[in-house]
């Protein structure tokens, strides 16, 4: 019965232990990359910095993630881990013999282990979320600094569906927001969310999602946009006037909305535009072609084929609500 | 207990039979046209988002197995009637580029192409080709390597998590396969474009309740087994259960049933199973699928070739500019890269059967959107179509162009289990210049 008893406390005292050893990224994993993987493998700053070794910037939790590097829960098929544990005698051991390698064994068990539990880099509460500003607007963001992105906010528009990514590993600052898989469950209410974003946004994919032109007056907040895909959503020329100051975009998807040859004038003053996509909408030829000479170097595409192929999903959208 | 040596045989049949068997039997399910190794974490879409540097999110690569002739597609020799044969020649939409009169279609989108006309390769025989043309390194008895998609899943991680990111169709299921990167990293090959996933859906016989019971059960005997032998097959074999069930539940099936197409359009790619499997393609990019391969077999002419490839053209031709035209209309052409290889080209001289016979050292592929440059040649072979005079493409060039256009580093060492580094494109440098 005694025996039975230690033996029940031993096992709390083991599983206590067992739960106090979670990995903390902040504490336990980045310092190990600061003191021995970041003098290479850091992500450029500013125009002078040179480029992180082997495109892989580690001195940030969006460079680790988008690096090609982890494989969630996986450590062994992780390159982060399966470098960095090669033995001595390998050509290809990080870091280098000569930078400070191979790691301690602790390092790599910690790393391996942090990897098998979730790599987890921080808290997915929303608390540490400040309240959305009501009277943000397109100028307001583009007059704030472009700061490294809050992780509490990617984990919060994740934990609603978005994916969040770098669009380059040089610029790890500036976000891409598509909702994959995701897409036909959201509303203008998690749209709205990525208000918490709107310095880093600069690529907004919105196609196929339960948009309205409502929620497009967020959209038009988002200062920094340069690509932005309204395609298959359910607004029309009333919306689109939510985006007149989206003076920076470059790439506007409005194939297959309501949209008519009144939104033409709104488009003809985006000067950056490079592509606009007007297919499957109501936009005539005639606009399409004026639109063409407002913006001469932008590629206008109405229609690439005949008009036998046009797919007439407008009328049926439940249809091909695919 | 299964008979463990079933776990140790590491090739793609007892993997496939496990997997088939493991489903029926635990769930009362059969995912069969998802054998291979459709196999991922379901933890990716919390934690691993993907990455992009280059302008393509995703790639369609048509594998034209058999080997192409370039003479009769991409490469004409006009002024050269002892090789052209009976082939026709016609201009396209792009300033001086001229192609085969079997491709007018083609012709009429090429001003989104960049042709490769210096495609060169080692290998003369169909296995080997296919073999360096998926993988970047010949074949070896030694080890398995990974296909270019399993790669490109290696490296960037999978965009939808829903439905696999990598999916063959059409192709040999050794297309798919993550080789040395295991399972989790590998294709689903799918046969036929029109069967879709067809088989995930839950038996009629077995109620939801009940499957959910099972799958419990199912998991608790894959924890203790799991606890026993850990192994990373097994891991992998685990993930079988995850995917099938997302496969069963989730909105993004639909991508996969071309019911949901107009038929206007279904013509435009052609009804046939390349047209059908390029169509597939599309709407599986649209789902933001990263990588899909679709294969065209039939263009071994050693006999009759002229006839042959004129009806392989034709299969080619309607596939081909419907997707680049119906990526483009969409908005979609600027992010997917559409590749097009084979694994070597055909003699420019014609055999005594009016065919032509293998021929490695020079041969044709293109590449259009994922910001690659439309209207424009890389490569030139000599008067005869014989020799590439300039602009080299080998298969490694071609795998790492691909991985560039993706803005994947292209240089990335993956080791083995065996502890041997490999890069995507067997160390070959991707080709920038046909980037705009």
């Amino acid at each position: 019965m005694r025996l039975n008893l230690i033996i029940l406390l031993l096992f709390f005292v083991l599983h206590r232990n067992g739960e106090a050893q979670d990995i903390d990224y902040k504490k336990q994993i980045a310092p190990i990359l600061a003191s021995k993987c970041n003098s290479c493998h850091t992500a450029k700053k500013k125009e002078s910095d040179k480029k992180p070794k082997a495109g892989l910037a580690l001195d940030t939790p969006l460079g680790i993630r988008s690096g090609g590097v982890l494989e969630v829960g996986d450590a062994l098929s992780s390159e982060l881990y399966v470098r960095v544990s090669l033995p001595k005698t390998a050509e290809d051991l990080m870091p280098p013999l000569d930078e400070g390698g191979p790691l301690s064994s602790r390092e790599i068990e910690l790393i391996k282990k942090w990897i098998d539990d979730g790599a987890r880099f921080g808290s997915s509460d929303t608390e540490g979320l400040t309240k959305l500003d009501d009277t943000l607007d397109a100028r307001k963001v583009l007059g704030m600094p472009v700061r490294e992105p809050n992780v509490d906010a990617i984990s919060h528009l994740e934990e609603i569906g978005a994916t969040v990514t770098p669009v380059s590993v040089a610029l790890p600052e500036y976000l891409s927001i598509e909702w994959i898989s995701t897409y036909h469950k959201i509303t203008d209410k998690e749209i709205e969310q990525t208000l918490h974003l709107a310095p880093n946004i600069i690529e907004l994919d919105l196609s196929r999602t339960k948009l309205t032109n409502e929620g497009l007056k967020h959209v038009g907040k988002l200062g920094r946009l340069t690509h932005l895909n309204l395609s298959r959503t359910g607004i029309d020329d009333s919306g689109i006037k939510a985006l007149s100051d989206l003076k920076s975009l470059e790439w506007l998807n409005l194939y297959g909305t309501k949209i008519t040859d009144a939104s033409i004038p709104i488009i003809a003053k985006y000067r950056d535009l490079k592509a606009v996509y007007l297919w499957s909408t109501s936009v005539t030829n005639e606009a399409a072609s004026s639109l063409k000479k407002s913006l001469p170097d932008a590629k206008v595409v109405l229609d690439t084929d005949a008009k036998a192929n046009r797919f007439n999903d407008l009328d049926e959208p439940n249809r091909f609500d695919f | 207990m299964p008979d463990s040596t079933i776990f140790n045989k590491g090739d793609e049949v007892s993997r496939r039979q496990f997997m088939i068997g493991a489903a029926r039997n635990c769930l009362g399910v059969s995912v069969l046209p998802m054998l291979g190794s459709t196999l991922a974490t379901n933890e990716t879409f919390a934690a691993a988002p993907p990455m992009r540097r280059g302008a393509a999110k995703s790639v369609i690569f048509l594998n034209m197995a058999g080997g192409m002739s370039h003479l009769d597609t991409f490469d004409p020799k006009p002024d050269n009637d002892e090789v052209q044969g009976p082939t026709p020649v016609i201009d396209t939409s792009a300033d001086n580029v001229r192609i085969s009169g079997f491709l007018p279609k083609t012709a009429s989108v090429m001003k989104h192409v960049t042709l490769l006309r210096g495609m060169q390769t080692n290998q003369g025989a169909h296995e080997q080709g296919q073999y360096l043309l998926h993988r970047s390194y010949p074949m070896r008895g030694t080890i398995v390597h990974p296909a270019l998609g399993a790669w490109v899943m290696r490296l960037s991680g999978r965009r939808n998590t829903t439905i696999p990111g990598f999916v063959s169709i059409g192709g040999s299921a050794e297309n798919a396969t993550g080789g040395f990167m295991g399972a989790k990293f590998g294709g689903v090959p799918l046969g036929s474009a029109n069967d879709g996933l067809k088989d995930s859906k839950r038996a009629h016989s077995v109620s939801e309740s009940d499957f959910n019971r099972r799958l419990q059960l199912a998991d608790k005997m894959n924890s203790t087994f799991h606890g026993k032998f850990k192994q990373k097959q097994i891991k992998t074999y685990h993930g079988l259960y995850d995917e099938a069930i997302k496969l069963m539940t989730s909105e993004d099936l639909k991508a996969f049933d071309l019911n949901h197409e107009d038929i206007k359009v279904r013509d435009m790619y052609g009804q046939n199973g390349f047209g059908q499997g390029c169509l597939l393609a599309r709407r599986l990019v649209e789902h933001h699928v990263r990588f899909v391969e679709v294969s065209l077999g039939g263009w071994d002419t050693h006999n009759d070739n002229f006839v042959s490839v004129e009806s392989r053209c034709q299969i080619l031709d309607s596939a081909l500019a419907g997707l680049i035209s119906d990526l483009e209309r969409r908005g979609l052409l600027d992010s997917t890269l559409v590749a097009l290889g084979t694994e070597f080209g055909r003699t420019p001289d014609i055999n005594e059967n009016t065919g032509r016979d293998h021929f490695p050292r020079a041969f044709s592929g293109l590449m259009a959107g994922g910001g690659v440059k439309g209207g424009f040649v890389y490569g030139e072979t000599d008067r005869k179509a014989h020799t590439v005079k300039e602009g080299i493409v080998t298969p490694g060039m071609f795998n790492a162009t691909i991985g560039h256009a993706l803005g994947l580093p292209t240089e990335r060492v993956v080791t083995s289990p065996s502890g041997r580094p490999f890069t995507i494109g067997d160390e070959a440098k991707p080709v920038k210049e046909i980037f705009a």
